[in-house]
């Protein structure tokens, strides 16, 4: 993924200012690192999980790895954090290479702090005293200042006193949180934060712990398997598969313009068409059937050759919506579930059965024919089934 | 379902409660929804629980005001043991050197095996699982066979250690380089064979600790000292507080290695005392019985201070994400240093030991000089036509095989009954449950004895069986308890649910996932039953002695050779059992 350079060549001047901003007194006052990694590969347990791959973030970035569990995502992270060591490339913080295979520095001087999945919260110690861990060799009175003012920050300064365990798992996450940001890191990790919390509490904490890293400012770099969180927190996506990267890109960019087959599956409710594209790269016709799509933006690396078309659920129109638009074609309502907000219909064009969002409330009939339409605009295509390019 | 979850429904505040564990919530008293009354099964547990421990405990009470052995015809009722052990300040050295020996002795053996745990789970150590093995095979070893085996090699004059370099380095013939009969032997012989029993007890608490609770530490920029220190160790605490309390009780009731080796030590531990006042002619159960009541004071207040230090376990209970193992701390140019002092205290425990159990059981005399060394069979032949001798292979076998399933099905009885059943009285048999680890072994087997004394079973196996039965109960219940708690109840209900009546579910469902824990406890008790001495001593009679205690009384008589023959057969006995529960029962055999 290309981050711009010059994000990385400002950076180094605006993190010296951070620790000298930092040494004033302020908890809140934290500013982060670049971060840049490099063909970084890491092995586990004799088996390679993570091939070369890159990235970077500017200061104050939020970047999320996402991808489903086994990808490699937490082993990246791992591996930035100093618990793992690379195989091969490098990672840099802050201009300054932290881990290369020849030389790590220790996770606890790389200036960096994470938040974990089981949220790790000392059970010996209570919150006060988690959260004040990680600050050594500075004034009693300025432990007990910032360690106050981040409990303010995260909520909890009734429960300075109670023991870690005796918390609410939204409340041990907040602690985790704290403590992650009281030591002023360069760089904030999260190890699926959330995924231990249940639902309505997570969508809360999500909300919560955006805020917090944007007042905060700190360069955070997230783990996720889940794409709502993904999308809603990140201002840029590594989407992770098998090791390699799919693509890097804002969150919007990658929902609408996959590149590949897995990044357009993997975000949202995607009908993928597989096909041959014409040599315009604009025109695909299925591979079952005799339905032709038409997209407004070419691929033209797989013109003539084998591709997918993509269209997102919520932008194929059924009935009298789908008149005039590019691609109109003779489909079966295959199946109708009513799911509050939206039905979601299952209609078959061609061979290819395709998921359809309807929001406004059109009756519609199981075993009904009717007119399926999607806008060029909202076509996409991305290379074939790479199974197939690889044999 | 838990009490505690019925407080979560209760107050819908679950998340702000420090919840309690089921055991915890028992012994709290707090009381769940209608209080269900105790069931048949419950009044039998505790009926059984009275007999096998509050009988025995409660009679070596009665038993410290005797004129003399309580049961029997002249006996009446006296103050004068009572006197003589709690107010003449007679013992009061005894005491606080009994106490000091034991908290010594706990203290280094938790330091030794907290310190190899931790080498072994959390550096790079090459080949874990040797140094692992090595670290746990004293246990087979017993501080008794130790001291027997450290008697051939390192008594002052006839040591063998010592009259072999007194030639070799050409020094005088009363010269003394190393002696095992002081106290700092008494102290290394009981360390060295305590050390495994720390060991296992911290290292899986340490291999069950969420890593990201030291990762934490680490990204919060401490190094693996403090985060050693601060962390890791704390968080393993109950484990660290039950090993030294265990080890302490275990010290404070082992009066073979100062029996045999404290004659110079300055003072006699009361469990000595105990011993010589029950084995002395005319033997004085009165005066030891006060003893024991004197030091069951104390135990209890040792655990009163266990209990607490782990009453909030719960809070230590740490769920870890993922499986992921901990990040290993690489280990530079300690590996070599490391590596020594793993070899050393092999080399103690075990391997010089054994060689000298070997050589000097092949040797005809007790001649410990490697020069005039003359193997043969000649002991073993005459321990085969020792009186007795076959009987008491018969009764070791015996015992191994009787003790611990009893144990284990009374253990199971009470672990059911202790995870199904609320309530005063299921917390009493859980009480009267973990009585036995605050008794050192020779006074419970005192109560036993006086219990018992004028009816049939005086004399017999049974009395073994009952009073070893007593003892290992509170090893048994945890081994079942912790089964059937991490036995998901939706399980049986899932079986129920399909059709399958109570019976079927139990035989179906809840044994055969109960099997592992069983399994080891049963193996565990076996390996302590058949090498007991403490209490087999006291209650044996002449046609009922195991192996350890003919060992013993050939020792008593003089005939170290003999001694040392036993304790080999005793743990070529003891190896064979534990290998084939190994491979043939495949049982997990490092869980105590």
């Amino acid at each position: 993924m290309q981050t711009d350079t010059t994000d990385v060549a400002t950076e180094t001047v605006v993190s010296e200012d951070a620790t000298a901003a930092s040494d004033a007194a302020s908890a809140l006052n934290v500013h982060g690192a670049s971060l840049v990694v490099k063909d970084l590969r890491v092995k586990y347990g004799g088996v390679e999980a993570v091939h070369g791959i890159s990235f970077s973030i500017r200061p104050g970035g939020f970047l999320t790895l996402l991808g489903p569990s086994g990808c490699g995502k937490s082993t990246t992270l791992r591996c930035i954090a100093g618990l793992e060591p690379p195989s091969g490339g490098s990672i840099e913080v802050g201009g300054e290479t932290i881990a290369t295979v020849a030389k790590q520095t220790p996770p606890e001087k790389r200036g960096i702090n994470m938040v974990f999945q089981s949220y790790a919260v000392w059970p010996h110690m209570t919150v006060a005293k988690n959260v004040s861990y990680g600050l050594k060799g500075i004034p009693k009175e300025q432990v007990k200042e910032r360690t106050e003012a981040v409990l303010e920050l995260v909520g909890l300064s009734r429960f300075a006193s109670r023991y870690g365990t005796e918390l609410s798992g939204g409340q041990q996450q907040r602690v985790a949180l704290a403590r992650a940001i009281v030591t002023r890191p360069r760089l904030i990790l999260f190890d699926e934060p959330l995924s231990n919390l249940d639902a309505g509490l997570r969508e809360e904490m999500r909300y919560e712990l955006l805020e917090l890293q944007r007042t905060v400012g700190v360069t955070s770099v997230y783990v996720t398997h889940d794409q709502t969180e993904a999308m809603s927190m990140s201002d840029h996506v590594v989407l992770m598969n098998e090791g390699n990267i799919e693509q890097a890109d804002k969150p919007r960019e990658i929902y609408r313009r996959p590149r590949t087959q897995f990044a357009a599956s993997f975000l949202g409710h995607a009908n993928l068409i597989p096909g041959v594209l014409d040599s315009s790269g604009t025109r695909l016709t299925a591979t079952d059937g005799d339905v032709i799509v038409i997209g407004e933006e070419a691929l033209t690396e797989s013109a003539g050759k084998s591709a997918s078309a993509v269209v997102r659920a919520e932008k194929v129109r059924l009935g009298s919506a789908a008149e005039g638009l590019a691609n109109v074609w003779p489909g079966h309502v295959e199946h109708v579930s009513f799911l509050g907000r939206y039905l979601d219909v299952t209609v078959r064009v061609g061979r290819d059965l395709l998921r359809v969002e309807v929001r406004d409330g059109l009756p519609l009939e199981e075993g009904q024919q009717i007119a399926v339409g999607v806008d060029a605009v909202d076509v996409h295509f991305v290379p074939g089934a790479e199974t197939e390019e690889k044999k | 379902m838990t009490l505690t979850q019925e407080f979560d429904v209760s107050n819908g505040l679950p998340d702000e409660r420090n919840p309690l564990s089921p055991t915890e919530a028992i012994a709290t008293g707090k009381p769940g929804r209608a209080r269900k009354r105790p069931s048949l099964f419950l009044w039998v547990v505790l009926v059984i629980m009275l007999v096998l421990v509050g009988a025995p405990i409660a009679t070596t009470f009665a038993g410290a005001f005797a004129s003399g052995t309580l049961g029997l015809p002249n006996t009446t009722f006296s103050w004068d043991a009572i006197w003589r052990v709690y107010f003449s300040g007679e013992l009061v050295w005894p005491l606080i050197a009994t106490l000091l020996l034991s908290i010594v002795v706990a203290l280094l053996a938790v330091g030794i095996g907290a310190a190899a745990a931790w080498v072994v789970s959390r550096t790079n150590i090459p080949r874990r699982n040797l140094f692992e093995l090595a670290v746990i095979s004293p246990i087979f070893v017993t501080p008794f066979i130790g001291t027997i085996a450290w008697m051939v090699l390192a008594s002052p004059k006839s040591g063998m250690i010592n009259v072999n370099l007194r030639w070799m380095l050409g020094l005088p013939d009363d010269a003394v380089i190393v002696n095992v009969m002081t106290l700092a032997g008494v102290i290394m012989i009981m360390v060295l064979f305590f050390v495994p029993y720390a060991y296992l007890l911290v290292s899986s608490a340490l291999k069950n600790m969420d890593p990201s609770l030291e990762e934490a530490s680490l990204m919060n920029g401490r190094g693996t000292f403090a985060t050693m220190f601060k962390v890791t160790f704390p968080i393993a605490r109950p484990a660290l507080v039950a090993a030294f309390f265990f080890i302490a009780v275990l010290a404070t009731g082992t009066f073979t290695v100062p029996q045999l080796l404290g004659v110079d030590m300055g003072f006699q531990p009361l469990s000595v005392k105990v011993y010589r006042a029950l084995a002395a002619t005319p033997a004085d159960p009165a005066f030891a019985a006060a003893v024991g009541t004197l030091m069951f004071w104390f135990t209890l207040a040792g655990m009163y201070f266990y209990r607490r230090a782990i009453k909030n376990a719960n809070r230590y209970v740490t769920v870890g994400a993922r499986g992921s193992r901990p990040r290993l701390v690489k280990l530079g140019w300690t590996k070599a240093p490391i590596f020594v002092l793993f070899g050393i205290y092999v080399l103690l425990a075990v391997v010089l030991p054994y060689t000298a159990l070997i050589l000097i059981s092949f040797a005809p005399y007790s001649i410990t000089d490697f020069r005039k060394l003359d193997l043969s069979f000649e002991n073993f032949f005459s321990l085969a036509s020792a009186p007795d001798m076959w009987a008491a292979v018969i009764n070791t076998l015996l015992l191994g095989l009787i003790v611990p399933t009893v144990s284990v099905l009374i253990g199971l009885a009470v672990g059911y009954v202790l995870n199904r059943e609320r309530g005063r009285t299921s917390a009493f048999v859980e009480y009267l449950a973990t009585l036995p680890m605050a008794v050192p072994g020779i006074v419970f087997a005192m109560g036993v004895l006086l219990l018992y004394i004028r009816t049939p079973l005086y004399a017999s196996l049974t009395i073994i069986v009952i009073g070893l039965v007593g003892v290992f109960i509170p090893h048994a219940v945890r081994f079942a308890s912790n089964g059937i708690m991490q036995i998901d109840r939706s399980l049986e209900e899932a079986a129920r649910m399909s059709g399958a009546g109570k019976l079927r579910t139990i035989t179906t469902i809840t044994m055969p996932l109960l099997r592992p824990a069983l399994l080891s406890a049963w193996i565990l008790l076996f390996i302590i039953a058949s090498r007991e001495v403490n209490e087999t001593i006291i209650l044996a009679a002449v046609k009922t002695r195991p192996l350890a205690v003919v060992a013993w009384n050939f020792l008593s008589s003089g005939t170290i050779q003999q001694a040392a023959a036993g304790g080999l057969l005793l743990s070529i006995f003891m190896l064979i059992a534990v290998l084939i529960a190994r491979f043939v029962f495949r049982a997990p055999v490092a869980a105590v």
